[in-house]
């Protein structure tokens, strides 16, 4: 079960960023599972320690995604910013679902 | 691009992502869905029992009547549901079965407000706060958690203003499917599982992490040599 929440973490997250950077596919794929691979266990961890600090977790989340697709992907850090921001949020409201 | 437009979004995006803290399932356990059932509904003919979802943000009709099975109907995560008896000479459908839906804020809130009065006066509180899924240990087997209750009256014939809360005097743990149900979720269960549960999933959560890092450490030293 919990390798499917992270597959849906990682199949919203790698349609966003395959928004913003179509270059290269499996690059793009490869980048995004190892990004999703660090953040997402560290994510659930800390969530599943602290459920409270639910909202640090996910500035962190976010703040390291922003680090990783900044150095991996080489863009700037405003399109590297709004593509972690984006993905996390997209991947936070579907877990309304 | 506008950053304040950027800033301003992510502030109002924070606020609906805090909901979503509801969702995640700690590590090593998995949510299992709770039946809540009225046992003895039947012994109060003069009564009808009725659940009301007090839900953030909705605007359907949010009241359920309890059908004869006692089961009480479920509503969405964020509900805080009750559970409450009225007298069938009080019932009033025309309130309670209002199937309207409400797109103006002050319409939902005026219709909450004339429930709350409602209930205040014509009806009786047998449950709150009740819980449709509890988290227990990946290694649970699957299957409902039924929990019963079972609802206690001095005088069935007397005013709901006579009624007793209800108690959960008696919870049963039903398998289903043939398959064993997972161990009773009581309070004490729950934050001992919080505690203890992780097992060997709490090291693959910092493995993996871990060997992520690595390659993306490799990957970033191979370009920078390039």
């Amino acid at each position: 079960m919990l390798i499917f929440y992270f597959l849906i973490t990682f199949i919203s997250e790698l349609f966003l960023y395959l928004l913003f950077f179509r270059k290269n596919f499996l690059q793009t794929l490869f980048y995004c599972f190892l990004i999703n691979l660090l953040s997402w266990p560290l994510a659930q961890l800390f969530n599943g320690l602290f459920p409270a600090c639910f909202l640090v977790v996910e500035l962190c989340v976010v703040f390291i995604e922003f680090s990783l697709i900044f150095l991996l992907f080489q863009t700037s850090l405003r399109r590297a910013l709004l593509v972690s921001f984006l993905a996390n949020l997209l991947s936070a409201c579907l877990s309304f679902l | 691009m506008n950053y304040l437009g950027l800033v301003f979004t992510f502030l109002i995006a924070i606020f609906f992502v805090s909901y979503a803290c509801a969702d995640l399932i700690p590590p090593g356990t998995k949510s299992i869905p709770i039946v809540n059932s009225l046992d003895n509904i039947r012994d109060f003919p003069n009564f009808t029992f009725v659940s009301y979802g007090d839900c953030p943000g909705s605007m359907e009709n949010s009241v359920k009547v309890i059908d004869e099975d006692g089961v009480v109907p479920t509503y969405y995560k964020f509900c805080k549901v009750y559970v409450y008896a009225i007298a069938n000479s009080n019932f009033d459908a025309s309130l309670l079965l209002n199937d309207t839906t409400r797109i103006n804020t002050s319409e939902q809130i005026a219709y909450k407000q004339e429930l709350k009065n409602y209930f205040n006066i014509s009806a009786k509180l047998i449950l709150s706060d009740l819980e449709f899924s509890q988290n227990a240990p990946e290694t649970s087997a699957g299957g409902n958690i039924q929990q019963h209750f079972m609802i206690s009256l001095n005088t069935p014939s007397s005013p709901p203003s006579n009624l007793q809360n209800g108690t959960n005097s008696q919870i049963k743990n039903e398998p289903q499917n043939g398959t064993n149900a997972p161990s009773l979720p009581n309070t004490s269960s729950l934050s001992s599982t919080k505690k203890t549960g992780y097992g060997p999933l709490f090291y693959w959560y910092l493995l993996l992490p871990f060997l992520a890092l690595i390659v993306i450490v490799i990957i970033l030293v191979l370009r920078k040599r390039k």
